[in-house]
């Protein structure tokens, strides 16, 4: 009798220490999702200059990055620092790559739809379906404070990642993308950083080879088939979990590139391109590779290249590429 | 219009493109395919690219960042060996590696790996989903013939064999096309262009 009793007690204990690790846990991962969210807004509102360093296997870079508004539009450019010359400057629409020792500009479209670059488009739900989210230590980056955030994947189909966000603005001062085992893919660390809503940022593109011939490079946008499913010819059966299709495209056939689709995956943090176009049979791309954090994975089926790209694990860019499925021909007899 | 158009494209303008032909350009999607059709970035591998002369071009590429974006002005289309050569330079820039072995590109065993299914999430899977060994094996034998017919291939080496600028300029065309739809804030998203700029240093 007693026991009867007492158990009940027993339950009620440990239900409420559950109840409270759980909140716990919710809380933290609310907090840390919080940051992530202040980091979005930070990372494309401020108006910031700073020089960083990026390791990726053996590599390691030194870039210079300047973000801002224009006229009231979003700016970027990106500067290496060592080796060739190379920069990147975007805006909401379009990405210029100037390789000044080439004498070389390659311009393309950006996908303009704002909901998809809004950061964290996914629900917390969904988000910590697949990853863990957590407050880490406080820490020092480039001189000041920083909050860590930790986000963990639930599996080892993703990277995990550590955030160094500044204490102040959120701005991530250090990133480190983690495998499985926790080593570091690759790591980003700015030394130097300045904030500053007045600070007149330089969106001049380097012009020492003035009078030289530069060659220009167009890379023609893709056409959204989003929300067409009769334009899909192909389709992904048994997809990583949380991954699915944010973006459907084609481009038009040039010679000699037959039409390509182009499916964007993501599962609200990672994000893999498909591309399928027509196979060339003397030069199929069967396997995988890796550059960095971005993983690559090429099959042939039924005629068509598939090939995967994203910053994922290989072995998950090796699942998506053998999800890919060939429709059946829609109207034939 | 039209005729503007082709004289940009056929390199016969005989004058800078017109402010309106951009603002068509802009907001005309037919002529804007067209001109697609025209400079798509195979050019690059036929070594037909066009050449545009830098007059100014710091100014007319901040002009065409606020208010043509992507919008661009070539010449004459590019012949001989001479542009040949430029090309071949300017390939291996913009496609941002100009050989997959030497710009820190990892050869992976594409053996199929088991450990994944053992990991606990996993485990959680429902069974409709196909696991990746399933999926992965029917793969092996597609490439080891169609890339590797040798016995007992190092499967590694499959890229290295598919290193032909015409496969690394498409491999590098997906990398670069890719950092475009990387989520900001996601996995590499924060600076997704860093990577990509990276690519370039190992040249």
């Amino acid at each position: 009798m007693t026991r009867v009793v007492d158990h009940p007690m027993s339950l009620r204990w440990q239900t409420l220490a559950w109840l409270l690790l759980g909140c716990s846990l919710t809380a933290q991962a609310n907090e840390a999702l919080g940051w992530l969210e202040r980091m979005s807004h930070a990372v494309r509102d401020l108006n910031y200059e700073g020089v960083f360093v990026y390791l990726h296997g053996d590599q390691l870079e030194s870039m210079r990055l300047l973000h801002g508004t224009a006229d009231g539009r979003e700016m970027e450019r990106l500067i290496s620092l060592n080796g060739p010359p190379r920069e990147v400057v975007r805006d909401q629409h379009s990405v210029l790559r100037v390789l000044p020792e080439q004498r070389a500009i390659s311009v393309g479209w950006r996908n303009a739809d704002p909901s998809y670059h809004a950061i964290l488009s996914r629900s917390p739900e969904e988000l910590t379906a697949n990853y863990e989210f957590a407050l880490g230590e406080r820490d020092r980056v480039a001189g000041r404070a920083v909050q860590v955030v930790v986000i963990t994947p639930r599996d080892q189909l993703r990277y995990g990642q550590r955030l160094f966000l500044d204490a102040e603005h959120a701005l991530p001062l250090k990133s480190e993308l983690l495998d499985s085992d926790g080593r570091a893919v690759s790591q980003l660390m700015f030394t130097q950083l300045r904030v500053d809503p007045q600070m007149n940022l330089d969106w001049e593109v380097e012009s020492e080879a003035e009078g030289a011939h530069y060659a220009w490079n167009y890379q023609p946008p893709a056409q959204s088939l989003d929300g067409d499913e009769d334009a899909c010819d192909w389709r992904f059966d048994g997809l990583p979990a949380g991954f699915r299709i944010t973006v459907h495209a084609r481009r038009n056939g040039t010679e000699p590139h037959p039409p390509q689709e182009h499916f964007v995956l993501s599962d609200g943090l990672a994000t893999l391109s498909v591309y399928i176009e027509e196979a060339d049979p003397a030069n199929p791309l069967a396997g995988g590779s890796r550059m960095g954090p971005m993983s690559v994975f090429g099959r042939v089926l039924a005629g068509h290249q598939i090939t995967v790209v994203g910053e994922v694990p290989e072995e998950t860019a090796r699942w998506v590429a053998s999800t890919v499925r060939r429709q059946e021909q829609r109207g034939a007899p | 219009m039209s005729e503007e158009l082709s004289a940009l494209v056929d390199g016969e303008l005989a004058s800078a493109p017109s402010r309106l032909l951009f603002d068509r350009l802009r907001s005309d999607e037919a002529l804007r395919a067209r001109w697609a059709r025209y400079h798509e970035i195979g050019d690059l591998i036929r070594n037909e690219a066009p050449e545009l002369p830098l007059l100014g071009l710091a100014e007319r590429v901040r002009e065409r960042l606020q208010d043509e974006p992507a919008i661009l002005s070539p010449q004459r289309p590019a012949a001989g060996l001479p542009h040949r050569l430029r090309w071949g330079q300017v390939a291996a820039g913009l496609a941002l590696a100009a050989s997959v072995a030497g710009v820190s590109v990892y050869l992976t065993d594409l053996q199929p790996s088991t450990t994944q299914a053992d990991s606990p999430r996993m485990a959680q899977t429902p069974t409709t989903i196909p696991t990746p060994t399933q999926n992965i094996a029917p793969l092996m034998p597609v490439a080891q013939t169609a890339i590797n017919p040798e016995p007992t291939p190092s499967l590694g080496n499959r890229w290295k064999r598919i290193s032909q600028p015409r496969m690394e300029s498409k491999l590098n065309r997906y990398l670069a096309d890719h950092s475009e739809y990387a989520t900001p804030g996601g996995m590499v998203g924060l600076i997704p262009y860093a990577t990509l700029v990276s690519y370039d240093a190992g040249r």
